[in-house]
């Protein structure tokens, strides 16, 4: 039949075009922020826009010899603090995770704590800067790294909680009990049987409560006040000033911020997926 | 060893040998899980007393002669710095400074000073923030309970230090001579056959005409009208220069309703008259658009603040360095016959509770003696001394081409309404205002129903005021 | 059985602390912010200007429009990106997979302000609107276009969440059930509506969950794009309770705004729960 192949070409080549589509939306904006870190204000707004200018890299300069504030500092503290509240959230949810999937908590507690787990994650967190910084103030904790790794909790805990749950859920319970049944004790069972199967699955909760936390603002902002434990979006947002945006440099610490993220997650990327795929086989 | 035995109920037969290891791994289980807990226990307490224990030394062994002082970071950090500097060498006097982002620090300073914090000298505000921190709560020292014997230098230029005072009482002292300017290209002017830049709006619609009519696209003043408050703030300066106001009094008693009088129409006609000569985005413009418009050579001018002027002549901001030029806010005809250009000052405050107050004041008096300010206009700083502005050595250099503007602007600064919530009433007014310039809805219309919701709110917060006269056609 | 019981409120411990300690606190806080304030009871008067509180009621109508056209754009966009996307092998196709990911990475700030930079009448998008043909349009100025415009940039910001979850999904799909179905002359749309859509409900639902929620709370970049304007079109909830607590300083205000923010995602979150996930899953 030879209409078949052509039009099986056909809707590949559409499949093609529609991919490079999809790329080119997602990836211009971005693209657009390394654009503008690599020039001056004068040609960021033009008439036509400038698609190439000549590019300096003085913007990347500045930022680092710390005329914009002490970007070296931001960057140890995000990677810090963002690192300690990852592991934090994933030390104390992991045993909850595991509990409430196993059903070893009755079924009202484990409603009760995934409600309130909810609840908690719907704060707006503009409205968790006033209580934290009474709360971490009066414990002296005000403008330290652990107050933020304290804080951050609000946002990757329940987050971290229901995904492990959820990867936990997918493997089998028989599995548990076949484990049992050979002689290991729950807990054996837990560090044995369970973890190694559902470890792609906690890499995947890791990567997305570090996405999470990477880019908080409303808590970093008010809970800190010198480059001691400020980070790096506190930096960022030091370049909208009241007269004047400084879109160039702003741009050079946004994608000094992103590199680190697309390293870590194209660490995990392939364990990602694959996690996933078996987490959440439907 | 701290193993922390777990009593548990004897497991079933079947699992006797199990549940005996199980006991044991529970408890090492716990062990471990007790030593997470007093690990982070224990680095929150480090922590916590380490922050405390720097607090306890600052206090105890910082030098008598060490300044605490808040700043919001900006284009101007760098003159003031540079003062700071400066006073150090003089007197070995250090500066601890502590910055955050303009709405961090206004966040932070009305919190502080509502607490009556003890960890600044002194504080660098703007009048955003005067409402809640001095208007009616005084949370700041005044000026003479320091230094009963203190005056104003005769010049220093008298708004500037108006701007800080609140029922005679003087609560803050001027640094950054913050002010409406008018920026235009004077080349552009000049090439349109006009011998200077317009001084009314009927002048300055025939310069729109002109300038606009090339053949690509350039903007004539650009109105901006983003949902803040540059829009009630420029439009201010029309609806005064018409004679009319937004309240009866800048600071009461009587706060009765004026933006709907007669005079206030037709300054906010007048504004809205320039606008067919403005960008298509101007609902979304902001000053720094404002000023990225007539940098890049794409508009004639605008009416902003001096605060940007550092950007005119450096080519890294600026396509047209030498030919952008300064000049007074536009002047409504028929109306009071005077350009009544709003004051920005940004001010220097002492609190409550500052540890050194009598440092800082011998700080910010020496900051403004005419020596220094002529340094610190060196350095780009505003100046606020009427001296130092027409000082010939500095006027000479035509980097400095808009201290004359500058002056005069100062000179016949006016104030916003100095009442505490003057943010609140801002923002009710701005939609409104927005409507009526995006032509959703005609301007009386607009200037009514905003009447409406700010006598509203005058009375709850209990704000005494005549009845409301409503806007006519 | 008892050593169960026990063990699980063990495992659960921790978690409660931190929770109870860190979370609820500053909760109960935020409640007694919004009903005492100076030692008076202020929350049934606060209740009376919250009822009759123009921007509030104009604030919930445009949160709502937010919330649901943006959530269900975002869903079908990432779905139609991963189902693009998910069968590539080889390093072109992991490298496509990762780029789809960067808009969800970056700072809320950035993404605000590139696209404040984009919208510009003459920026990016309207200099490929003009080469396309179709004039230039004020995307942010535009009292009617700039909602659109601001529920266009969270999509762009957020598909790459919803399509990792999808991603994930469909690798881990059984293949089976497919490879019968083509076997037995199904049609791509069919294997897909009948097998592959079921089969992906519950990645679906997850995914949904989580986007509800967090579209309730977007704030940064629109604050940046329209400060909430032109004529509060685009005041959302979080910008006007931000508002009220940071720029008027009314913290007993602002905390009654928040909890009715809190109360409507999870009102909204629990509707959704019940209607649309509970069916898909």
């Amino acid at each position: 039949m030879p209409a078949r192949p052509w039009r099986r070409l056909l809707l590949r080549g559409l499949r093609r075009a529609t991919v490079v589509l999809v790329l080119l939306y997602t990836v211009t904006p971005i693209l657009w922020v390394v654009a503008i870190s690599l020039r001056d204000p004068v040609r960021t707004m033009t008439i036509p826009p400038e698609l190439l200018v000549r590019p300096t890299f003085h913007n990347y300069r500045d930022l680092f010899a710390g005329i914009w504030g002490n970007f070296a500092a931001y960057y140890v503290n995000t990677v810090i603090v963002c690192g300690s509240a990852v592991l934090l959230s994933l030390a104390v949810g992991m045993p909850a995770a595991f509990g409430l999937s196993r059903a070893m908590v009755r079924q009202r507690w484990a409603n009760v704590f995934l409600g309130t787990m909810t609840v908690i994650y719907a704060i707006p967190p503009i409205s968790l800067t006033i209580p934290f910084y009474d709360i971490f103030s009066s414990l002296g904790l005000f403008d330290t790294r652990t107050a933020l790794v304290l804080a951050y909790q609000s946002r990757v805990l329940p987050f971290a909680v229901w995904m492990m749950k959820t990867f936990f859920d997918e493997i089998p319970r028989e599995l548990d009990d076949a484990g049992m049944v050979d002689g290991l004790s729950r807990v054996q069972v837990a560090l044995h049987v369970v973890l190694p199967l559902s470890l792609p699955g906690i890499f995947a909760t890791a990567v997305f409560c570090l996405i999470l936390v990477w880019n908080d603002l409303p808590l970093a902002l008010v809970l800190t006040s010198t480059p001691q434990a400020q980070t790096l979006t506190v930096g960022i947002l030091a370049f909208v000033q009241e007269n004047v945006t400084l879109w160039n440099p702003m741009s050079a610490a946004a994608v000094v911020a992103l590199v680190p993220v697309i390293f870590f997650v194209l660490l995990i990327q392939r364990r990602l997926v694959q996690g996933f795929g078996s987490g959440l086989k439907g | 060893m701290s193993h922390k035995r777990q009593s548990q109920p004897p497991s079933r037969a079947k699992g006797r040998t199990r549940g005996h290891r199980a006991e044991a791994k529970i408890s090492r289980r716990q062990f471990v899980r007790n030593l997470g807990g007093a690990a982070i226990a224990a680095s929150a307490a480090a922590e916590g007393s380490w922050s405390a224990l720097r607090a306890v030394a600052y206090a105890a062994t910082s030098p008598a002669k060490e300044l605490s002082v808040a700043l919001s970071l900006g284009p101007w950090n760098g003159s003031v710095e540079y003062l700071f500097k400066k006073y150090g060498e003089a007197t070995g006097t250090t500066f601890k400074t502590t910055k955050a982002p303009y709405i961090e620090h206004y966040r932070r300073m009305v919190q502080a000073m509502q607490r009556q914090d003890a960890s600044y000298d002194f504080i660098v505000i703007d009048p955003a923030m005067y409402g809640t921190i001095f208007f009616k709560n005084k949370l700041v020292t005044p000026i003479k309970e320091i230094d009963p014997s203190w005056k104003p230098d005769p010049n220093l230029i008298e708004p500037h230090i108006k701007v800080g005072t609140y029922e005679g009482v003087t609560y803050a002292l001027p640094i950054v001579g913050n002010t409406q300017l008018l920026f235009y290209r004077s080349d552009v002017t000049r090439a349109a056959g006009f011998a200077g830049p317009p001084k009314t709006i009927n002048e300055m619609i025939e310069v729109n005409k002109k300038v606009t009519d090339t053949g690509r696209p350039f903007y004539g003043c650009i109105v901006p009208a983003k949902a803040n408050y540059d829009i009630v703030y420029t439009s201010l300066a029309y609806v005064k220069s018409a004679g009319g106001d937004i309240f009866a009094t800048d600071s009461g008693p009587d706060w009765t309703i004026r933006f709907t009088s007669p005079e206030s129409v037709k300054g906010y006609k007048a504004w809205l008259s320039l606008r067919p000569w403005s960008s298509p985005d101007s609902a979304n413009v902001h000053w720094a658009e404002l000023m990225n418009y007539i940098l890049t050579d794409r508009a004639w001018g605008g009416l902003t603040v001096a605060a940007q002027v550092f950007q005119i002549d450096d080519p890294k901001f600026s396509k047209v360095p030498g030919k952008i030029d300064v000049a007074m806010p536009l002047i409504i005809d028929g109306g009071s016959g005077k350009p009544a250009p709003i004051l920005g000052t940004w001010s220097m405050a002492i609190p409550l509770r500052a540890p050194r107050k009598g440092e800082a004041l011998a700080f910010m008096k020496w900051a403004l003696t005419r020596e220094n300010q002529r340094d610190f206009a060196l350095q780009g700083g505003i100046a606020v001394r009427r001296d130092v502005l027409t000082d010939p050595a500095l006027t000479k250099d035509p980097k400095n081409r808009w201290f004359a503007a500058e002056l005069e602007s100062s000179a016949l600064g006016q104030l916003r309404p100095q009442m505490e919530h003057w943010i609140e009433v801002q923002d009710r007014m701005v939609p409104y205002l927005q409507k009526a310039f995006t032509n959703e809805m005609p301007l009386v219309a607009a200037l009514n129903a905003a009447a409406k919701d700010v006598q509203e709110l005058l009375d709850r917060y209990g704000y005494k005021h005549g009845p409301l006269q409503l806007a006519k056609e | 059985m008892g050593g169960s019981k026990r063990t699980g409120i063990l495992l659960l411990l921790p978690a409660a602390i931190l929770i109870a300690v860190l979370m609820l606190y500053p909760l109960g806080h935020m409640v007694g912010m919004a009903a005492v304030q100076n030692g008076k009871w202020v929350l049934t008067r606060s209740g009376l200007v919250l009822s009759r509180d123009g921007v509030f009621w104009r604030a919930l109508w445009n949160t709502l429009i937010f919330v649901v056209a943006s959530v269900t754009a975002e869903m079908a966009t990432g779905l139609v990106f991963a189902l693009l996307l998910w069968e590539g092998r080889g390093r072109a196709a992991n490298f496509a997979r990762g780029l789809i990911l960067l808009p969800s990475m970056l700072s809320p700030t950035v993404v605000g302000i590139v696209w404040l930079l984009l919208f510009y009448p003459f920026g990016l998008v309207n200099w490929g609107t003009t080469l396309l043909g179709l004039g230039r349009l004020q995307y942010l100025a535009d009292p009617r276009l700039a909602m659109a415009s601001v529920i266009f940039v969270d999509i762009w910001q957020w598909t790459p969440f919803v399509f990792i979850f999808v991603l994930a999904g469909l690798t881990g799909m059984p293949v089976e059930p497919r490879e019968a179905a083509l076997v037995d002359g199904a049609s791509a749309w069919q294997v897909f509506r009948y097998i592959t859509l079921p089969l992906l409900r519950p990645t679906l639902a997850a995914a949904l969950m989580f986007r509800v929620i967090d579209a309730f709370r977007a704030f940064d970049k629109i604050l940046i794009m329209t400060n909430g304007g032109p004529a509060e079109v685009t005041t959302i909830l979080s910008i006007y309770l931000y508002k009220v607590s940071f720029h008027y300083q009314n913290w007993n205000y602002g905390a009654l705004l928040a909890l009715v923010l809190i109360t409507v995602t999870l009102a909204f979150h629990w509707t959704y729960n019940r209607l649309v996930v509970r069916r898909l899953a």
